[in-house]
């Protein structure tokens, strides 16, 4: 940080900055720099997501989605935003209005907080934190603090069963999200997030997801969990609409509300980049070694456009997943996580020390088998594509032999 | 005016230090329409779900007693507005019934045609709706797609595409022609395989089976002590379908299934069989109306009736399998020109009495999957 | 078929108690109110008859005859038929005895005729309104029903619009 900060002073006054009383004032300076970006990037990340999810929605379900307010409707979620926010900021009669009125500040810096430690590029992090990782799942604890306290306060039934709800989802799908990181630490040897990347490689056989079949299984393990502790269906208990009228955020309007939201799709910013980060390579360029990639600012670009792709597609696939599947029982969640998810975790830790134990990861047999892994892992990738393109055409030819015309259009426009 | 009414209800309801009572609709998202559950509940396990109904009362039956019999169709549009097509043929069908009209062949084939498109779509919006209150909203969105398709050719067979107002006394009020009949055709041929896609897509999904098996048992003996009717009763695994068991109209001439439940992936009369038997007789439906297509005779469409009909002192009791199960009419003349009394059941008021008993024990999530598999529609419960 | 069925009944209950009219569409019985949950009873359970669904409940109002019918359609899956049973109470304090211990859909039929018609069931596990408002004033379904003006103070007047 301090460096940076040093690096930014000599870029922008061409002297180097001297210790003094003013100094300090430049460093603080630079972290409000920082966090203004990263809150920058955090709000227009949430905004545009929900714009695209709502496409993406509309596409899934052949409908036309939002594409009125701007070109193609791209300046919907502003719409909505400027809405939320010219909206009055109503607290229901005999709720806890302190707590009530406090309970988004608490979700919103939860969430944002964990931005501080994510990387976004070769050496573009707020803060290379050495504890990383478990910053973060700390940091994002403090969502269900809020969240409850909404619940609790805002003096509705319906808030109350979405807090107790959220409590018991957050709680219990904490230990499986760290338990299957812990072979990542294990093979990395550093909680920081710049190392794990830093300890994988471009390529797909040098990603952990592809070290052996108990990281695979562990890959599984942190996929579910995180979406469980995004509130994503199908584990969107705290919220479910058709059971809780709106969950934990019954009672909010306003822009009170709109952090509800927000959060939310800023945590699924949260979840796709600490799944690529600890098991898709991060922003590991292909064919390039990670000194050259110091070198040259293009190539730092290049592997942060890399980190945002990867990125992207997971948050793609948790979108596609929301408008797939139903939502699962209270109970069932629960028992999900207690009977499947922390025992096959637990087992796949040891299961990843003895193969480390016995395939180190520069032998010939290691690199072998991660070969085979991820021609296994592009096969499952194959058959993804297949079902898909399968039903997608399947309804089309169904559709245009019903109505005699072709309902292709390109994905960029609706019809 | 509603705490007045939860004050009496309240002491019917002995909470325990634990309960809570949770006040459901009518304002909440998947109570299909207007209506009220007031739910004791421990956490998440429901102790007490009373059904609190008459929202949407509108005295339909004391409406009928004020109006001529032929003027009275369009009101009966609005006793079930899914399946609107039932309540017309069930009425057109008593009012036949007691003045003695010879309806023409051909118009009972074309009221059983638009009664089994009538049929798939009302089956289409009650098993979508079902998935959406457990929380998948596209195959929904799916099934209102293929219901435009519908509503489409219900719009060019009567000019409306929900209250229909189709069936007339003694016969219908427009003919289809060669057009009509290709569309259907053409839209039977692409509906079909869409309900093997629509299975793939949601029936056959792991979680939602979770979801509704095992889930709100209902045994054979309850279900016919509760009188259900329709794919209800069918769920619980008794055979009983008024287009066979009375036959009426032209059903006779037909062959077709009864899907029954047989605990497709849990045990007999769960929420998921009475989910199934919807998705199958979908299926059956599709084949009725191909025989009806190929089998329609040449003919009238409507029997001469006069235009002010009066009726002799005489009374019936009339009913049709509705898309919600049998309903039926019981109708009084007392030789004016219009109904001495008309009574008017329905397959959601049945269904609906059931709730209390069913929902104990259940959770929360459960109850909503309850009411969706039971397909009860608001406005058909108060009438 | 319904004259076998008639028999069957007379053999039980007696010719002069049960009264038995086929000049409608559907023929019924006409029986005395105390009758009605006995005969009920025997109609479901016996093997010969299994009226084992009972499809509607309903009741009429006959202020000339100061009567209100009550019309209970039962169903049987075993011989295919209708069954029509009618009995009938007087006008002013209409009480008759609940049949939900015979089928249990009865009890929201019941519920509905009170509401509508004012017939008081007796050994009924919820003699409340159903669709009504609770705190409703008479019974609309009756022929000399008048619609108040005034419902909490809100007109219903659909002719002035004030």
């Amino acid at each position: 940080m301090k460096e940076n900060a040093n690096l930014l002073f000599l870029f922008l006054f061409k002297t180097p900055i001297k210790e003094s009383e003013f100094s300090l004032a430049w460093y603080v300076l630079f972290v409000f720099l920082v966090a203004g970006v990263l809150l920058f990037f955090a709000a227009n990340f949430a905004g545009i997501t929900s714009f695209i999810e709502r496409r993406i929605a509309a596409r899934i379900q052949s409908r036309v989605g939002p594409n009125v307010v701007g070109p193609q409707g791209i300046l919907q979620w502003v719409a909505d935003g400027i809405k939320l926010l010219l909206k009055e900021d109503l607290v229901p009669d005999r709720a806890d209005k302190f707590l009530f009125r406090a309970a988004p500040y608490f979700v919103f810096s939860g969430l944002f907080a964990a931005f501080v430690a994510l990387p976004f590029g070769y050496g573009i992090v707020a803060a290379d934190l050495n504890i990383g990782v478990y910053y973060i799942f700390a940091i994002t604890s403090l969502v269900v603090v809020g969240i409850i306290m909404g619940g609790w306060s805002s003096n509705s039934k319906w808030a109350l069963f979405g807090a107790l709800r959220s409590a018991a989802q957050i709680i219990s799908y904490e230990i499986p999200t760290a338990l299957s990181l812990i072979p990542v630490i294990m093979l990395t040897g550093s909680l920081s997030t710049q190392d794990i990347i830093k300890a994988q490689g471009g390529m797909p056989w040098d990603w952990y997801l592809f070290h052996s079949p108990f990281t695979f299984v562990c890959f599984v393990i942190f996929f579910i969990s995180a979406l469980a502790e995004g509130n994503r269906i199908p584990f969107d208990l705290p919220e479910a609409e058709s059971e809780l009228v709106s969950g934990y955020n019954t009672e909010y309007s306003g822009f009170r509300f709109l952090i509800f939201p927000m959060a939310e799709w800023a945590n699924l910013w949260v979840i796709s980049a600490m799944v690529t980060l600890a098991y898709l390579g991060g922003w590991q360029v292909p064919f390039v070694a990670i000194e050259t990639l110091s070198q040259s600012f293009l190539l730092i670009f290049l592997s942060a456009g890399v980190f945002v792709i990867k990125t992207s597609i997971v948050v793609f696939i948790i979108i596609q997943l929301r408008w797939t599947l139903p939502r699962v029982r209270v109970d069932q969640m629960t028992l999900v996580c207690w009977t499947y998810l922390v025992p096959f975790c637990l087992a796949a830790i040891i299961g990843t020390m003895i193969w480390m134990l016995i395939f180190p990861w520069e032998t010939l047999a290691a690199l072998l088998l991660r070969l085979i892994m991820s021609g296994i892992g592009l096969g499952f990738c194959f058959l993804y594509v297949q079902r898909v393109r399968f039903n997608y055409f399947n309804d089309k030819m169904a559709f245009e032999n019903l109505k005699g015309k072709s309902l292709w259009y390109p994905f960029w426009r609706l019809p | 005016m509603l705490k007045t009414e939860l004050k009496h209800l309240k002491p019917q309801v002995h909470t325990f230090k634990e309960e809570m009572i949770l006040n459901m609709g009518p304002q909440h998202p998947s109570t299909h329409g207007v209506l009220n559950f007031l739910v004791v509940t421990d956490g998440e396990v429901i102790h007490q779900a009373l059904p609190n109904v008459g929202y949407l009362h509108r005295g339909i039956e004391k409406l009928a007693e004020q109006t001529p019999y032929t003027t009275f169709i369009p009101f009966t549009d609005r006793i079930d507005y899914l399946a609107a097509m039932f309540a017309n043929h069930v009425y057109v069908l008593a009012v036949e019934n007691l003045a003695d009209i010879e309806v023409p062949e051909r118009a009972q084939f074309l009221r059983v045609i638009a009664c089994e498109l009538n049929r798939i779509a009302s089956h289409l919006i009650s098993t979508g709706a079902l998935a959406l209150d457990i929380g998948a909203s596209t195959p929904f969105v799916h099934w209102i797609r293929e219901r435009e398709c519908i509503n489409d050719i219900m719009e060019s067979i009567c000019g409306a595409r929900l209250t229909y107002s189709y069936m007339r006394v003694g016969g219908v009020s427009q003919d289809i022609n060669e057009q009509i009949a290709d569309d259907i055709y053409k839209f039977l041929d692409h509906f079909e395989p869409i309900i093997d896609e629509y299975n793939r897509l949601i029936s056959f999904n792991e979680i939602f089976i979770k979801r509704l098996a095992n889930v709100a048992i209902i045994s054979p003996v309850d279900a016919v002590n509760f009188g259900l009717v329709g794919p209800n009763l069918r769920g619980s695994g008794i055979e009983m379908d008024i287009r066979r068991t009375i036959s009426y109209s032209v059903y006779d001439q037909f062959d077709f299934n009864i899907p029954i439940g047989k605990g497709f992936k849990g045990s007999l009369g769960d929420c998921y069989d009475r989910y199934f038997v919807r998705v199958l007789e979908m299926t059956e439906s599709c084949s009725i109306i191909r025989q009806a297509l190929s089998q329609i005779p040449k003919g009238d469409i409507k029997a001469k009736v006069k235009r002010k009909l009066k009726i002799k002192e005489n009374e019936c009791y009339t009913c049709v399998e509705s898309a919600r199960g049998e309903m039926g009419m019981y109708l009084l003349s007392d030789g004016s020109d219009r109904p001495y009394r008309l009574k008017i059941k329905t397959g959601s008021f049945t269904a609906m009495s059931i709730v209390e008993k069913v929902s104990q024990g259940l959770m929360v999530a459960d109850l909503i999957a309850l009411i969706g598999s039971l397909d009860v529609v608001a406005p058909e419960i108060d009438r | 078929m319904s004259f076998r069925i008639y028999n069957i009944l007379a053999d039980r209950f007696g010719k002069d108690t049960l009264l038995y009219f086929d000049d409608t569409l559907n023929p019924y019985i006409q029986v005395a109110p105390e009758l009605i949950q006995t005969l009920c009873i025997f109609m479901r359970y016996n093997p010969a008859l299994k009226f084992s669904f009972l499809f509607s409940l309903c009741g009429v109002d006959y202020p000339e005859k100061n009567q209100i019918t009550m019309v209970y359609h039962l169903f049987s899956m075993k011989q295919k038929m209708l069954w029509v049973l009618k009995t009938s109470v007087r006008r002013e304090h209409p009480e008759l005895e609940s049949i939900e211990s015979v089928w249990k859909t009865a009890g929201w039929f019941e519920r509905e005729i009170y509401d509508l018609l004012g017939v008081k069931f007796t050994n009924h596990s919820n003699m409340k309104r159903l669709l009504l408002p609770d705190g409703w004033v008479g019974h609309p379904l009756r022929k000399d029903y008048e619609e108040p003006l005034f419902y909490h103070d809100m007109e219903t007047s659909r002719h002035r619009v004030s």
